[in-house]
């Protein structure tokens, strides 16, 4: 026995020994390589979209169909995220018994399995398990940059040219003539890796959401400079004003807060530091240009240190929740909900989130919120620092997937249901989120990255249309415009030949758009045209939320003098109607009517990052958050800068400057 | 000295049945098969540890770094702190347990009247049911600065603290709230183990004029002194482990200082970021390297002392 225990003891000695020499010799190498991205390979027919040449159209289409049934039953194995369910999705559905399987089913002959199926928080994760044990589905979408440039560089990825052509019209001219730059993202050697998502970089941009009625207790107004910011917040923060506050809201004193934001400062995103940053010059993760030409990071720079610098105060002042490094960014939401909270940062879907909720709650008590653009710092305007070019996802397809192709068809089914008016009469009542189907859950999908622009200009200009038609009666409309119907009255109407619109299920049969109403529209020609402008999403939506709302908001009454029906409608309206709303914000910034900063680093992660970037990431927020609480004294950055270096911060800051010299190769 | 014997003599060989054993060791196959499939198999995983690991490339083609990675994981400043507070956290809590459970397995022994008895046994065990994510969850609430112990303590005038932020009380927090949560469980082997005492010796000592102190210090105690050790002992080995769900849901970036522990970095780089398995497989091993030795130890001590072998 001893002398097997020996023997043991000495193999394991040699073994590292060796291990150890061998190691000694190994260096990771974080140059940059620039990636051969070539050039994308020609369609073997040209493409011509429909509108503008419907016979070679035809052609191509002939080369590279959308929706072609498969003749034999294709199976491909998927990822999805569960998703909580919306409201008008029926209960109990999940992406294993949605209706969007059986559909595909019926329609292109493939057989969706799903293997890798998580809530939000845990699906990257099991992805990554997934992966690590040889076991990736055959396709799957994730958000992380990172995934994609591992699965790239390990090979592990089919080549996506084909499927690119077999997209429909709208998204393959999305994204051949507005944004070549993100297939370019993809490509490696004249190959497509993914079909990156299409979003509008300036979605990401963010603005300070401030309680109007809050504002109109202290006297004061919205404020412009992070000063007048800071002046405001003390106004909240007096324990006077928070008296008048919680007399006329019904909100407990103790529970208000001036400011709030959530614990991960180094995530951008909704009730986030993000804001408070951008407003100071400053965007975590981000990278700019220097005076002398090299990109630096911008974690640590002197932007940072003001705007840490600046929140420290405001933890100092009672300004900034002081619970805020215990609390998500679902607490925050749930707290703005609760009317708690006086301002916070975040991006234009906020007014729909919980600030409609807090006015649905708190609006008969006067709870209003406004909204400016982000206060500038020390006489400098301060900008939204959005992404240079936004990958906000890839769809991704294993090199093992023996139909590759699937992905085009899958994608083309989702945008033909989700986009098309006539989905429910081409499909059948299966597109309907109340019978099981749940965009959400489509495991591969592409938005149309043009499609939210124009929504917007559209149903803000039928709106105005329809009032100065005449559509304005207060009488009308201040019941809301849904109605309740039980599937016996639904039948009976449409076999009179009326049409209703289903805006989603109810225990009795459907909620309708109110009948009434309709009616009065299609009495009137100028009407109907308007109304019919819109597209039936916008109808469900928009309209059956927002015009009552619209109405009222239009003749000048109060929010807490509206009826519950009407300020329902606040969120919608002034997020995607209101020509000074939060998504006109996104419009403007698109139309170049207003600016943006722009992050320089773009596209996927480099190696270093992927290497030390989890490590610095903490750091930072450790730092962050130290020093804003005061557990350390501002001379901690310096100490951070220090460490943020030494431990990987110069390696990729090296890496990423080979990277912007690399892509900028050709401009000089 | 005949124990020792029985040990060390070696037994005198026997011819082997070999119809006989083999029956008796197929019996052992099913076993074997399991340990082999989700035990031994597993290992070949170490690898990683000393590789530059990428998927496509798998065990035999991925570059070997040697001890490459951790040299890495070495430097790392934050390492020997959460190896640090992974001992703390864990020798904290053993040790409070420990002593709390014999405390309250001597006092619940005293109660007289079986219902109260029962009722105080089942209250403490509850908490031992209920999941980390919520019970993590209740005490940040409870421990923040406005949540329910400030609310308390302001009735003493004292100014509220966010005690759950803060480097001083985070390890109390989350040593006391184990000990509330696991307690339950180590009375029961205790008050099994008082159970187990001979009544004889306590009715002797009531006719000699022993009273509750005297029956406790003199009977109980010694009587469940073997168990103790042992589960002290036993414990010894768990010195690595500082509970890790329960530390993922209460730490936060403030007392990263404190709080920290190998498991919750080990999955913060292992699978919270993409493509790093090699370096999060090295802390694994790191951890469980060190386990080994303690586990080892304390199985030699728990030989030693009270002659317990599993082995």
């Amino acid at each position: 026995m001893k002398k097997i225990i020996s023997l043991a003891c000495a193999f394991l000695l040699a073994l590292t020994f060796v291990g150890t020499l061998a190691g000694c010799n190994y260096k990771k190498d974080y140059t940059y390589k620039p990636i051969n991205r070539g050039t994308l390979r020609e369609p073997e027919v040209e493409f011509k979209t429909a509108a503008e040449d419907p016979e070679q159209n035809a052609k191509f289409r002939e080369k590279y169909p959308t929706l072609k049934k498969y003749e034999q039953p294709v199976k491909v194995t998927v990822g999805a995220i569960q998703y909580q369910l919306e409201s008008d999705v029926k209960s109990g559905t999940t992406p294993m018994n949605q209706s969007f399987n059986k559909i595909a089913r019926d329609v292109l002959n493939i057989e969706i399995e799903y293997t890798v199926v998580s809530v939000s928080t845990g699906y990257d994760q099991k992805l990554n398990l997934a992966i690590s044990a040889n076991q990736m589905p055959d396709m799957f979408y994730t958000t992380q940059p990172e995934m994609f440039t591992m699965l790239r560089d390990t090979k592990m990825l089919a080549d996506l040219t084909d499927s690119l052509y077999m997209l429909n019209d709208n998204l393959l001219d999305n994204y051949l003539t507005y944004m070549p730059e993100l297939l370019e993202a993809c490509m490696e050697d004249s190959k497509l890796y993914a079909l990156p998502q299409q979003s509008n970089k300036y979605a990401s941009a963010q603005r300070l959401y401030i309680r109007k009625d809050w504002l109109d207790i202290v006297g004061m107004q919205a404020p412009t400079t992070i000063d007048e910011m800071i002046a405001v917040g003390e106004a909240f923060a007096k324990p006077e004003n928070k008296a008048k506050i919680a007399e006329k809201t019904g909100v407990a004193a103790s529970k208000l807060v001036p400011l709030s934001m959530h614990k991960d400062i180094t995530y951008a995103g909704s009730y986030s530091a993000e804001g408070m940053f951008n407003a100071h010059g400053a965007s975590v993760g981000s990278y700019f240009k220097g005076e002398d030409g090299q990109l630096y990071s911008s974690n640590t720079s002197p932007e940072a240190r003001a705007a840490i610098e600046t929140m420290r105060t405001m933890y100092e002042k009672g300004i900034l929740d002081n619970e805020f490094s215990n609390i998500t960014s679902a607490d925050v939401q749930s707290y703005v909900s609760a009317g708690q909270i006086g301002m916070v940062f975040g991006e234009w879907w906020l007014p729909k989130d919980a600030l409609g909720t807090c006015v649905k709650s708190y609006g008969a008590k006067g709870a209003d919120w406004t909204w400016v653009d982000l206060p500038s710092y020390k006489g400098n305007e301060s900008l939204p620092i959005v992404d240079t070019t936004l990958i906000s996802g890839y769809n991704l397809v294993s090199k093992n997937c023996r139909n590759p192709e699937a992905v085009a068809k899958l994608i083309n089914l989702f945008y033909d249901i989700y986009y098309n008016d006539n989905a429910e009469q081409m499909y059948g009542s299966g597109v309907l989120p109340s019978n099981g189907f749940y965009y959400q859950f489509v495991p591969v999908k592409v938005w149309d990255g043009m499609a939210s622009a124009a929504e917007y200009h559209r149903v803000q200009t039928v709106f105005n249309e329809l009032y100065e038609g005449g559509l304005n009666s207060r009488e009308l409309l201040s019941g809301g415009l849904s109605e309740d119907l039980t599937n016996a009255q639904i039948a009976e109407y449409e076999a009179g030949g009326g049409r209703l619109y289903k805006i989603s299920a109810s225990e009795k049969g459907f909620y309708c758009l109110n009948r009434q109403v309709v009616e009065k529209i299609n009495s009137e020609p100028a009407l109907k045209e308007a109304f019919d402008t819109m597209r039936n999403r916008e109808k469900i939506l928009h309209f059956a939320q927002g015009y009552p709302y619209f109405v009222a908001y239009k003749q000048g009454i109060s929010i807490d003098k509206m009826t519950t029906a009407e300020r329902e409608g606040w969120g919608i309206y002034h997020e995607m109607i209101d020509e000074n709303g939060s998504y006109a914000y996104v419009v403007d910034l698109s139309e170049g009517k207003k600016k943006a900063k722009y992050d320089e680093f773009y596209g996927v992660a480099l190696s270093a990052m992927t290497d030390k970037g989890g490590y610095l990431a903490d750091q930072t927020g450790i730092y962050y958050a130290r020093i804003i609480t005061g557990t350390s004294g501002m001379s901690a950055f310096d100490e951070f800068i220090s460490v943020y270096n030494r431990n990987g911060g110069d390696v990729i800051l090296k890496q990423v400057n080979e990277w912007y010299a690399a892509e900028h190769a050709s401009e000089n | 000295m005949e124990r020792r014997q029985v040990i060390t003599a070696r037994p005198a060989r026997k011819k082997i049945n070999l119809k006989e054993q083999l029956t008796l060791h197929s019996m052992l196959l099913p076993g074997i098969a399991l340990a082999t499939v989700f035990q031994i198999l597993p290992m070949i995983g170490i690898i990683m540890a000393f590789q530059d690991y990428n998927v496509v490339d798998g065990f035999f083609g991925s570059p070997f770094v040697g001890f490459m990675n951790f040299y890495d994981l070495f430097m790392r400043p934050d390492f020997m702190q959460a190896t640090l507070n992974t001992v703390i956290i864990a020798f904290s809590k053993i040790v409070c347990i420990t002593v709390l459970s014999i405390v309250l397995a001597l006092l619940i022994n005293e109660i007289r009247i079986g219902a109260i008895k029962k009722t105080v046994q089942t209250i403490i065990f509850l908490p031992y049911f209920l999941s980390w994510t919520l019970l993590g969850n209740i005490m940040v609430d409870m421990f923040s600065k406005s949540g329910g112990f400030n609310y308390f303590l302001s009735f003493f005038g004292v100014e509220p603290v966010s005690w759950i932020t803060s480097n001083t009380w985070f390890r109390t927090i989350v040593v006391a709230s184990d000990v509330w949560k696991t307690i339950g469980y180590q009375i029961v082997v205790f008050l099994a183990a008082i159970v187990n005492i001979d009544p004889a010796l306590y009715e002797a000592a009531r006719i000699d004029g022993a009273n509750s102190r005297q029956l406790c210090r003199h009977i109980t105690l010694p009587g469940i002194m073997s168990m103790i050790v042992l589960m002290s002992i036993l414990n010894i080995g768990n010195i690595m482990n500082a509970g890790f769900e329960q530390i993922l849901v209460m730490y936060n970036y403030l007392v990263y200082e404190t709080g920290d522990i190998l498991d919750t970095m080990a999955y913060r780089i292992g699978l919270l970021q993409v493509g790093q398995y090699s370096m999060g497989t090295a802390i694994g091993l790191f951890k469980s390297v060190i386990s080994c030795v303690f586990f080892s130890a304390s199985y030699f001590l728990a030989y030693k002392v009270k002659g317990y072998k599993i082995f």
